[in-house]
């Protein structure tokens, strides 16, 4: 299951969540929790949330009361920085 | 493999397991409700330690149920079985090595995807298992319905729905644990299949470790955490056997360093094969509703169309509602207020007058006329933002590129500054090589963001009149085909193609609330009008102040020399002085540029500032300025991150000295082009 998982995020680009769990066929839950588990293992990076909206930085811009939301983005690491797992 | 149902005899606890007293210990992940059962249950009779060596919470103690006692342990809360985590080592250490008569798995109802996991490896352990199905309350409010007896047999362990904090179901749960332990045999259990492969490599390990290890370890469990790569593990044994075999088995696990993706994916199958029979009920309308609006929204062709779409309309409505607002406010209460005023103060001094009609009243007054335009685009973002499509901006972009067979490495981190730079720049962490990443950030500031686009609402409909909206259009589509291009000129030159990939969650539509928008919009004008009682105010008395020194002659003022000073690369633009000197204030706030225009403007206008600017600018020079705006430095939060990410202040110094060229260099070619064209 995680490795086609993998497989189809490579193939991708770019995929949403739920575009990977009705391909995969589980529920989004599920997928979220084995998302989680392949960044615990090393296999994804997660770009992390702009702490830099928290700094009070973005008290200047117009807009910044829309940047609560932003999305969760996980990246594939290369088969060559794949964490070894010895 | 020993029996795990005979009394523990070497705890060293405070609380000394009583001899024919059964101790039964909680497992669970974090926040599945243990020390809440394990408090109902223990009441007062419990004890406060740690666990030898930890500071994490041992918590311990006895209860009776049905005349009989029972000794109660509440393990720290645990994702799985592996050695990720001080808490992990100690509950499996306990369960292997203390070997409690049964373990009560704690899960919830509401998260069985997350709690089973656990589940799956406690299932293949040697000892009584009960699992305690909590939350159903939680789960029923979310309408996940749990059958229970489905799931018991399924696992081949007893499952008792429970609601913990209520203490509900807790007789049954302890009848159950009754039964479980006086029952001579244990049902046949589901478990996690293991690949044939795996399963000949777990064999030839176990062989290999099995005269070496500490008593209580199950050879086959352990051989199985070393496949999966558990560090303590390999360190136990590494500790334990002797050189050769160390060096046999290192071998081994070289050979399978793959094993841990096959294992917990057999894991995955039996989460996936249990919550199938057991769960009904997923919040199914919600998700498909999403699911049926993305597959044109994220399409990469007809989510493109519906993004250019979307943003068309957004100018569209901003401009329709807004501009005839802002003309009629302009020639309604600005004119006739400077006449007004300048009629009051034509005894006063020269610069008295001068300082409240043109540099009070024309700038600040222009700037706020611009209030309703900003206040309907604002309202349209705090929509889009709210109804959660924003984040589909970045990924409509990211798969067109794919789509068009450009896999490439820095699109997203890219793309994703869709609605603010500074995520955009943060999102360069992925990529390693610290050149390709700074001039990813150098391009990041080129996605079009909120602000900026606020920006265009406020400057274009000053030049362009009716024609605002197709030329706000126009201009944010091309900064994105910008953005594209330096995109692919990025990917073949520095990253050589290489390619890259990620999963990007995109929030579930919902109707969006008019109240929290009203608020958001609310919120943002008064700010807004804070910022033109003050930043805007103060920088419109200083471009008068310098506008009118030292001899009263605007043509020959501070002001114009600076301004004719930089002409020659205004010029570059088909900028004149004022304009030049109206994009260096912009340097602090875009919006300063609308008030040093109302400045200069202020004196002469009959017509509102909008109308007298249309009027004094060809649409090639107007064009020209909105690029250059549009392109210029990014804000402070943006600036900011840029040092952080960068740890330089020479990197980001540079980073706005490029983009003030690339921004110049850019408006420069546009106006060229838009002269050849005959604009
Ligand atoms: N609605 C509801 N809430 C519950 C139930 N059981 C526990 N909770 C709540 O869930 C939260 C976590 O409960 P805990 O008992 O602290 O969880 P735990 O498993 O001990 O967590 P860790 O010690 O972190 O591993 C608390 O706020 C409880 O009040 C339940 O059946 N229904
Ligand atoms: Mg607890």
């Amino acid at each position: 299951m995680l490795e086609k998982l993998l497989n189809l995020i490579r193939d991708h680009g770019v995929i949403s969540p739920s575009a990977l769990s009705s391909q995969m066929g589980i529920s989004p839950r599920l997928l979220e929790v084995m998302l989680e588990d392949l960044q615990r293992r090393g296999y994804l990076d997660s770009i992390e949330e702009p702490e830099a909206c928290a700094s009070g930085a973005c008290q200047g811009c117009a807009v910044s009361g829309s940047c609560g939301t932003r999305p969760r983005v996980w990246q594939l690491r290369q088969e060559q920085e794949a964490v070894k797992l010895l | 493999m020993s029996d795990c149902h005979t009394p523990s005899s070497n705890q060293a606890s405070v609380v000394q397991a009583v001899a024919g007293v059964p101790t039964i210990a909680l497992a669970g992940q974090p926040n599945m409700g243990k020390s809440t059962l394990f408090n109902l249950l223990t009441g007062l009779n419990q004890h406060v330690g740690n666990w030898p060596g930890k500071t994490i919470e041992k918590k311990e103690g006895f209860f009776k149920h049905n005349g009989r006692e029972y000794h109660l342990v509440d393990l720290p809360g645990t994702y799985s079985l592996t050695a990720n985590s001080p808490e992990e080592v100690i509950a499996r250490e306990y369960i292997l090595r203390q070997k409690p008569d049964l373990v009560l798995a704690v899960v919830s109802a509401a998260n069985l995807e997350r709690s089973l996991y656990l589940v799956s490896e406690l299932a293949a352990l040697p000892c009584r298992l009960v699992i305690a199905l909590n939350m159903v309350d939680v789960a029923g409010q979310e309408g996940i319905e749990v059958d229970a007896g489905k799931l018991s047999t399924a696992v081949g362990v007893p499952v008792i729905p429970l609601v913990a904090t209520h203490a509900r179901g807790v007789d049954d749960l302890l009848q159950a644990i009754h039964m479980e332990l006086q029952s001579p045999t244990q049902k046949e259990r589901s478990m996690p299949d293991i690949r044939a492969d795996h399963r000949q490599v777990r064999s030839d390990l176990e062989v290999l470790i099995l005269p070496y290890l500490p008593p209580g370890y199950p050879p086959a469990w352990c051989a199985l955490k070393l496949l999966e790569g558990d560090a303590e593990m390999q360190g136990l044994v590494r500790a334990a056997v002797p050189a050769g075999t160390s060096k046999q088995v290192d071998d081994i696990l070289l050979k399978h360093d793959d094993a841990f993706l096959a294992i917990a994916s057999g894991r995955y199958a039996w989460i996936e094969s249990m919550l199938r029979t057991a769960v009904h009920g997923q919040r199914a309308g919600q998700i498909s509703i999403t699911d049926r609006l993305d597959r044109y929204a994220t399409h990469p062709v007809s989510g493109l169309a519906i993004l250019a779409g979307i943003l068309g309309l957004v100018f569209w409505l901003t401009f329709t509602i807004g501009s005839p607002i802002q003309n009629a406010l302009a020639k309604g209460v600005v004119v006739p207020l400077a006449s007004m005023t300048g009629t009051l103060l034509a005894g006063a001094p020269f610069w008295l007058r001068g300082l409240v009609v043109d540099g009070l009243i024309g700038g600040v007054g222009s700037v706020l006329t611009f209030l309703p335009i900003l206040m309907i685009f604002f309202g349209a973002f705090s929509l889009l933002e709210d109804v959660g499509y924003m984040a589909r901006a970045a990924y409509v972009m990211d798969n067109f590129m794919h789509w068009m067979g450009l896999h490439g490495k820095s699109f997203l981190p890219l793309f994703l500054g869709f609605g603010c730079n500074v995520p955009a720049v943060l999102g360069t962490r992925t990529i390693e090589s610290r050149q390709a990443r700074l001039l990813t950030i150098i391009l990041a500031p080129l996605v079009p963001c909120t602000a900026r686009m606020a920006v265009l609402a406020f400057l274009t409909p000053a030049f362009f009149g009716p024609n605002a909206v197709i030329v706000s259009w126009g201009l944010i589509l091309f900064s994105l085909v910008l953005l594209v291009v330096a995109g692919v000129i990025l990917n073949r030159v520095l990253f050589k193609g290489e390619r890259s990939a990620f999963v990007m969650e995109l929030p579930l539509y919902h109707t969006p609330n008019l109240r929290t928008t009203g608020m958001l919009v609310w919120q943002r004008s008064l700010s807004f009008i804070k910022k033109a009682g003050t930043t805007i105010l103060g920088i419109s008395m200083i471009v008068w102040a310098l506008s009118v020194l030292p001899n009263g002659n605007v043509e020959t003022s501070y002001l114009a020399s600076v301004g004719r000073a930089l002409e020659p690369i205004g010029r570059w633009m088909g900028l004149d002085w004022r304009l030049t000197v109206a994009l260096l204030t912009s340097f602090m706030a875009k919006e300063n540029s609308i008030a040093t225009l109302g400045v200069l403007f202020g004196g002469l206008t009959k017509a509102g500032l909008a109308q007298t600017i249309s009027a004094a600018y060809s649409a090639s020079t107007g064009l020209a300025f909105l690029t250059v705006s549009l392109l210029f430095i990014p804000c402070a939060a943006t600036v900011a991150v840029i040092r952080q990410e960068t740890g330089s202040w020479r990197w980001t110094f540079l980073n706005i000295g490029l983009m003030l060229a690339l921004s110049v260099g850019i408006a420069s070619g546009v106006y060229a082009i838009a002269n050849a064209m005959g604009v």
